[in-house]
C-alpha cells in the first residue's frame, strides 16, 4: 500500500464510562477518496474530532498529514481542510469577510484560488451568511476548507440536509477539485448510495471498531449472497467468513464476506442442491456487516 | 455521451458504465473513431470516482472496444473486432443465461424467448442503421 | 491571528457597547440637567447598576452565546490555540466593558466637572466603579465559563453577586481580629467601592488583594478553557 495520509492505531475514547471508540485501527492511503461509514452514534464524529486534535483519546495514536494531532493540533489543522457536520459559521459575517477572516489563520491561504472557487460555487460575496441557503452554506464551508490548498481533507457528513441536486453537485466538486489534484479525502456519511460512486476505499465503523476496511470494488466483488433451498437447520461451522445467515420461507440466505471457489463448493455441499448466487449493493453489504449474525443463530426464525 | 447510474443497483458502478458504453456503441450512438470524454470529464459529469472511470476505460481498451489515440484521447476502436469469435460467443452466452433464468422463472416458453430476442436484435440494429444514415 | 480574533469579538460586541453607552449617557444627561439630585448622586445612581449589569450583558456573549449558537465549535477548528482564543475574548470583553465608562466618565467630567464636584472627584468615582465592575466581570466569566446558554450565564452571574453580598454581610458581623478580618473583607469586590482614602494602608491592602484575585482569575480562565472538551456537540 502507498503511504498513509491518515493513520490511526488502537484508538480508545470514552465519555466517562460510555465507550465510544474501542480500539480503532485505520490507514487512509494517500490520494484516495475514503468513505467512512457507520450508523448514527457509531463514533464517526468522535474519530474525526480526535484526528483534528479537538479531543484527546484515552489511548492510541494517530497521524494526520504527517503530524500528531495530540502533540501538535495546530500543525494538523493548518495542513488539513475540514468541514464539520452541519457546520455553523458566524451568521453576521459577509462572505468576503469570512474569507478574509479565515485566511488570516492559514499561512498557505491562496486568495486567488478562493476567488476562483467563489465564482465556481456561485456564492454572492457581499451577502451575509445568515441569508444563505443550506446548499450555499455547505459550498461556503467547502470553499473555506479548500482555499489553503490542503493535501488532506476531512469531511464529516458534509451532505447532511442537502437536497439530491445539491448533494450531487457537492460530490462532483469533491471529484473535480480534490481527486483531480491528488488530494486525500476522508469523508464520513450515513448515506451509502451516495458514497459508493465516489469512494475508492470504504471503512465500516460499528460500535467503536472498524469491522471492515477495503477498496470499494473489492468489497463489492467479495461479499456475495447465496440462496440455498433448504428448510431445516444447517451446520455452517465449516463455511468460513459467514456474515449473515437467515432462514425465511423455506430458503436459507447466507452472506459471505469473501466468496471463493472453495466456499462456493462447500456451500453447495452443505445445501445439497442448487445454490443461487448474487451480488449485493452497498446498503446490503453495510447491513450484513453491522447487523449480520455471523452465522451464529442457525435455528430457523 | 449520456450515461445513467443507478446507485442502489446491485451491479457495481463500473459495470453499469461499461455496459452503457458498450450499448451505445452497439446501437451506433458512438461510432468507430468517435472520441469519448476524458476520464476527468466523465468522472466530473457523473460524480463518480476517477479511478472507476479509469478502470472502465482500461477494461474496454483491453477488450479492444476503445483505444487510446495519441493526441486525441480515447476513441471508439476502428475496424474489425480482433477478439476471437469463441470469446465473443462466450461473453454473449453469459448474458443470455441471465435472461433465460428469468424466462424460465417467469414461465415464458422458448419460442417466445426466441421471438423476443429476434425483436430486440432488430430494434437495436435498426437504431444503429438509422443513426449511421443521419451522417 | 490575535488581530483577527479580536476583530471578530469586537464586531459581535460593538452594538451592545453602543447601546449601553448611549443609554447610560442619556440617563446621566437627564439626571444632570434636571438638578433635582446632586451631581455625584446622579452619577452613582445611574452608573452603579451598570457596574452590576454591564458585565453580565457583555459577558454572556463571549462564551455562552457562542456555545448556544454552536459557533464556538467552529471557532476552535481553526489552526489557532485555545490560549489565543481565550486571550482575545478577555481583551475584547475588557475593552467592551471599559468603553462606556471611559466615554461616560470623560463626558461627565468635561461637562459638569467643577460645577458641584471637581473633575478629579468625578473621575475618581468613575474609576472606582469601573474597577469594582471589572472584578465582578472576572468572577462571572470564571464561574460561567462552562455555561451553554445565556440564561445559565445570567444565573451564574447572579450567584456570584449573591455570594459576595452574603460574604460582605457575614464579614461585617464577624468581628474577627482586626488584621485577619480586614484581609477577608479586602477579598470582597465590594471593598473597592468602600475605600477609605484616609487609611492608605487599607487602600494598599485592597488594591493588592484585588489585583492578585484578578490575575488569578485570568490565569484560571486561560487554563480552564484550554482543557474544556469543546468538541463535544
Amino acid at each position: 500500500m502507498t503511504k498513509a495520509a491518515i493513520s490511526i492505531s488502537n484508538l480508545h475514547f470514552a465519555y466517562g464510562r460510555h465507550k465510544v471508540l474501542d480500539g480503532v485501527n485505520l490507514d487512509v492511503p494517500e490520494g484516495s477518496i475514503f468513505g467512512f461509514l457507520g450508523r448514527n452514534g457509531a463514533g464517526k464524529t468522535t474519530t474525526i474530532q480526535v484526528l483534528l486534535g479537538l479531543m484527546d483519546p484515552q489511548s492510541g495514536r494517530c497521524e494526520v498529514a504527517g503530524h500528531d494531532p495530540q502533540a501538535d493540533a495546530i500543525a494538523v489543522r493548518r495542513a488539513v481542510g475540514y468541514v464539520a457536520e452541519d457546520q455553523r459559521m458566524y451568521d453576521w459575517m459577509r462572505i468576503e469577510q469570512i474569507l478574509q477572516w479565515t485566511g488570516s489563520f492559514y499561512p498557505t491561504w491562496d486568495r486567488a484560488y478562493a476567488g476562483q472557487l467563489l465564482r465556481r460555487f456561485d456564492l454572492p460575496a457581499r451577502s451575509k451568511i445568515a441569508t444563505l441557503s443550506k446548499g450555499q452554506n455547505t459550498r461556503l464551508a467547502l470553499l473555506l476548507a479548500l482555499a489553503h490548498r490542503p493535501k488532506t481533507v476531512i469531511l464529516d457528513d458534509p451532505t447532511l440536509g442537502l437536497d439530491p441536486i445539491a448533494r450531487k453537485e457537492f460530490l462532483r466538486s469533491v471529484i473535480t477539485l480534490l481527486q483531480a489534484e491528488g488530494a486525500t479525502v476522508f469523508f464520513s456519511s450515513h448515506l451509502l448510495y451516495e458514497i459508493e460512486p465516489v469512494a475508492d476505499w470504504i471503512a465500516i465503523l460499528d460500535q467503536g471498531r472498524i469491522v471492515k476496511a477495503a477498496p470499494t470494488d473489492e468489497l463489492r466483488d467479495a461479499v456475495r449472497r447465496f440462496i440455498l433451498p433448504r428448510r431445516d437447520a444447517m451446520d455452517l461451522g465449516r463455511i468460513p467468513s459467514v456474515l449473515d445467515a437467515v432462514q425465511r420461507d423455506g430458503q436459507w440466505s447466507v452472506t459471505l464476506e469473501s466468496a471463493t471457489q472453495d466456499t462456493r463448493a462447500a456451500l453447495t455441499a452443505v445445501a445439497g442442491g442448487d445454490v443461487q448466487e448474487m451480488g449485493l449493493n452497498l446498503d446490503e453489504i453495510f447491513e450484513a456487516y453491522v447487523i449480520g449474525n455471523r452465522g451464529r443463530e442457525v435455528s430457523p426464525c | 455521451m449520456f450515461i445513467r447510474i443507478e446507485p442502489s443497483s446491485s451491479s457495481p458502478i463500473y459495470r453499469q458504465i461499461m455496459d452503457q458504453i458498450r450499448y451505445q456503441i452497439a446501437a451506433g450512438v458512438l461510432k468507430p473513431g468517435d472520441k469519448v470524454p476524458s476520464i476527468r470529464q466523465l468522472a466530473g459529469q457523473l460524480a463518480v470516482n476517477q479511478n472507476t472511470v479509469l478502470k472502465v476505460y482500461n477494461e474496454l481498451c483491453r477488450e479492444r472496444v476503445l483505444e487510446v489515440d495519441r493526441g486525441n484521447g480515447t476513441v471508439v476502436m476502428q475496424g474489425n473486432l480482433t477478439i476471437p469469435i469463441d470469446e465473443r460467443r462466450k461473453a454473449v452466452a453469459a448474458l443470455l443465461r441471465e435472461a433465460v433464468v428469468q424466462a424460465i422463472h417467469l414461465e415464458v416458453p422458448p419460442e417466445q424467448v426466441h421471438a423476443l430476442l429476434e425483436k430486440e436484435y432488430q430494434t437495436i440494429l435498426a437504431e444503429k442503421n438509422r443513426s449511421s444514415h443521419h451522417d | 491571528m490575535l488581530k483577527a480574533l479580536l476583530w471578530k469579538e469586537w464586531h459581535e460586541q460593538r452594538w451592545r457597547v453602543a447601546l449601553a453607552t448611549v443609554w447610560l449617557l442619556g440617563m446621566t444627561a437627564i439626571g444632570l440637567k434636571t438638578r433635582i439630585l446632586a451631581d455625584r448622586a446622579v452619577v452613582v445612581m445611574i452608573w452603579n447598576p451598570a457596574v452590576i449589569l454591564l458585565p453580565v450583558f457583555l459577558g454572556m456573549g463571549l462564551f455562552a452565546r457562542e456555545r448556544k449558537e454552536r459557533t464556538l465549535s467552529y471557532l476552535i477548528v481553526h489552526p489557532v490555540s485555545r490560549g489565543h482564543i481565550v486571550t482575545a475574548k478577555v481583551i475584547a470583553g475588557l475593552l467592551a466593558y471599559l468603553t462606556p465608562f471611559l466615554i461616560g466618565g470623560l463626558t461627565v467630567c468635561l461637562t459638569v466637572g467643577g460645577r458641584e464636584r471637581s473633575v478629579a472627584d468625578l473621575a475618581e468615582g468613575f474609576a472606582i466603579m469601573a474597577a469594582l465592575g471589572l472584578v465582578f466581570f472576572a468572577w462571572q466569566l470564571f464561574a460561567g465559563l462552562r455555561c451553554r446558554r445565556e440564561e445559565t450565564y445570567i444565573l451564574m452571574s447572579a450567584i456570584v453577586l449573591g455570594c459576595w453580598a452574603i460574604h460582605s454581610v457575614v464579614v461585617e458581623g464577624w468581628r474577627l481580629t482586626e488584621r485577619l478580618g480586614f484581609w477577608i473583607w479586602a477579598s470582597n469586590p465590594v471593598a473597592i467601592g468602600n475605600l477609605d482614602w484616609g487609611k492608605p494602608h487599607e487602600v494598599r491592602t485592597v488594591v493588592l488583594v484585588q489585583s492578585l484575585i484578578l490575575a488569578g482569575l485570568g490565569l484560571g480562565l486561560w487554563f480552564r478553557f484550554r482543557r474544556l472538551p469543546e468538541g463535544r456537540s
